[in-house]
């Protein structure tokens, strides 16, 4: 059986807060990630996404359960280094992420931090830099770019450090359509190259190639299959709050003409050609 | 209230080797009542253009005019007249409940008691939030994308004249998203709001705006009737920008089919389009 990088085993968690507003943020999830996987991790807001993958680098550690990070269990103090290097995350707001006066420096942080020698910081930093878009920014003040260039900075960032398995928390939500567009395509290389990615959005679209969709509901795993299957229930897609995507909404409309597509095509070029075909 | 921008030039860290040109000449008229979307690649000005009409950013150039009044040097911020909502509004939470957050400026505007209550409790289900069982929590207690919502509800509460809005859908789930579009519909519709959106998301903007502006580089590269610029995909692409769904798939089946669609913006017309295609074509 293939390895499992990342293993959770009857995994819940509550933030501590001030009496009465006790909230189980995770309630006993147990779930295998295999290397290599495309994993995309949706949900309403509140349904514990963040909390999820907080969980997959030691920021959180269950309070009951058990959470291993390629063998590693989390609740040790002892792997914190090496889970974090094994696996990195993009934060929801890159403001929360930026630590640096400088682009260069904030891409450099990382770097430094794992001990590189200085020519291969310096490699690293020019080619996340190009890959990003942000080559043009590097002795610009964080501060003063745009929410997307900040987006950008702190993808190229972790990119950089080359981790196993890549965490992305909505890394998209800032970026116009054409970095959107650019940034999936260097997610797909990364995958394709034998990254795990887990994919938090709330868009369909971007998920139409990820081999596996994860559903959260009230801190439970409500769907684990492929994408094509999440759209098979409505009651399913209302709880999670879930829009299908234009290609499966219209091939919806037209079963309802009684006019039904087979297979649902999930991507619009998928629909032209089953229309044109 | 009308907003006019007359001539405005702005950098960042002027007269040091990092500045930044973040509006160049830029003019501009809002008129009451409007909904005004502005897209545009990253960096190129939409958020620094908020600022601006708002009046917390000062430019180096050029005059802000608020309903024919130009902006002093200190504009006073009145809640009632222009609401902001910051790209990152969860940073400016800052009260012990969610209640007393959103009550904020409407306490400011000298509501209280029931009158208060009421507004709060609008506020929170205009952000589709549970009212009841939300107001009390701590907003830090909240994820991110319920503490935007808490932020949004805040700035909604005011009821003022003018919403500026710096992607305001962004890490909200779809349904909370459309939900969210139609509120802000009907209060324009209801109320007369004038609202300017910023956005990145075309299929949203396909359903919200009349008006599109586009940035670029600091300066509006182009300026008109939101359904004609939407289905012009050449031009959306030009900027960094996607065209909507619908638009896009026009152009594919024109690609496919042989002959020229023209695009569309409704979905029920692409799925007309769909149909007749079906029909039409071969083993239809």
């Amino acid at each position: 059986m293939e390895q499992s990088i990342i293993s959770l085993k009857n995994v819940s968690y509550a933030y501590p807060h001030a009496a009465g507003d006790q909230r189980v943020a995770l309630s006993d999830i147990t779930l295998d990630i295999r290397e290599g996987e495309f994993i995309g991790l949706v949900g309403a807001n509140g349904s514990g996404k963040s909390t999820l993958v907080r969980m997959l680098n030691a920021l959180l550690v269950p309070v009951s359960g058990e959470v291993r990070v390629d063998g590693l269990l989390t609740s040790d103090r002892a792997n914190h280094n090496r889970i974090r290097e094994t696996a990195g995350m993009v934060f929801q707001n890159p403001d929360s992420q930026i630590v640096a006066t400088s682009v260069e420096d904030d891409i450099a942080f990382g770097l430094e931090n794992l001990g590189l020698p200085v020519e291969e910081i310096e490699r690293r930093i020019t080619t996340a830099a190009r890959r990003f878009g942000v080559a043009g920014l590097l002795e610009r003040e964080p501060h003063w770019l745009s929410g997307g260039q900040k987006q950008r900075v702190v993808l190229a960032g972790v990119v950089a450090l080359e981790p196993r398995v890549l965490i992305l928390d909505e890394p998209t939500s800032m970026l116009d359509p054409c970095s959107r567009r650019r940034f999936h395509s260097l997610v797909e290389d990364l995958w394709r190259g034998g990254a795990t990615i887990i994919y938090i959005t709330q868009l369909m679209d971007e998920l139409a190639f990820a081999d596996r969709i994860l559903a959260l509901d009230a801190g439970r795993v409500v769907f684990d299959g492929r994408p094509r299957d999440i759209f098979s229930s409505d009651e399913l897609l209302e709880r999670i709050s879930l829009e299908p995507p234009l290609a499966v909404r219209l091939a919806r409309t037209l079963a309802r003409r009684g006019c039904e597509l087979s297979p649902v095509p999930l991507t619009l070029s998928q629909l032209a050609e089953e229309i044109c075909g | 209230m009308r907003i006019e921008l007359d001539d405005i030039s702005l950098s960042f860290q002027p007269g040091t080797p990092f500045a930044v040109k973040a509006l160049d000449r830029v003019s501009l008229m809002v008129r009451p009542g409007e909904r005004l979307a502005i897209a545009g690649s990253t960096g190129s000005g939409k958020s620094t253009l908020l600022g601006v009409m708002a009046g917390i950013l000062r430019p180096a150039a050029g005059r802000v005019l608020h309903d024919g009044q130009a902006l002093s040097r200190k504009p006073r911020l009145q809640p009632g007249r222009i609401g902001l909502g910051l790209q990152s509004p969860e940073n400016c939470l800052f009260e012990k409940t969610v209640f007393d957050d959103v009550a904020f400026a409407p306490r400011r505007m000298g509501l209280d008691g029931e009158r208060l209550g009421q507004r709060v409790m609008w506020a929170l289900e205009c952000v589709g939030l549970d009212a009841a069982a939300s107001a009390t929590r701590e907003p830090f207690s909240l994820s991110v994308g319920e503490q935007r919502r808490v932020a949004l509800a805040g700035v909604i509460a005011a009821e003022p004249a003018v919403l500026l809005l710096d992607e305001p859908t962004a890490y909200l789930d779809p349904a909370t998203r459309r939900d969210l579009l139609e509120r802000l519909l009907a209060m324009n519709d209801e109320r007369g709001t004038t609202m300017v959106v910023v956005g990145h998301d075309m299929d949203e903007l396909a359903v919200f705006a009349e008006r599109l502006v586009i940035m670029d580089d600091g300066r509006v590269a182009a300026d008109g009737p939101a359904d004609k610029l939407l289905k012009d995909e050449a031009l959306l692409e030009r900027y960094g920008l996607e065209a909507p769904g619908t638009v896009r798939l026009c152009r594919l089946l024109s690609g496919c089919a042989g002959r020229e669609f023209a695009a569309v913006l409704d979905e029920e017309q692409a799925a007309n389009l769909l149909q007749e295609i079906m029909g039409w074509g071969p083993g239809g």
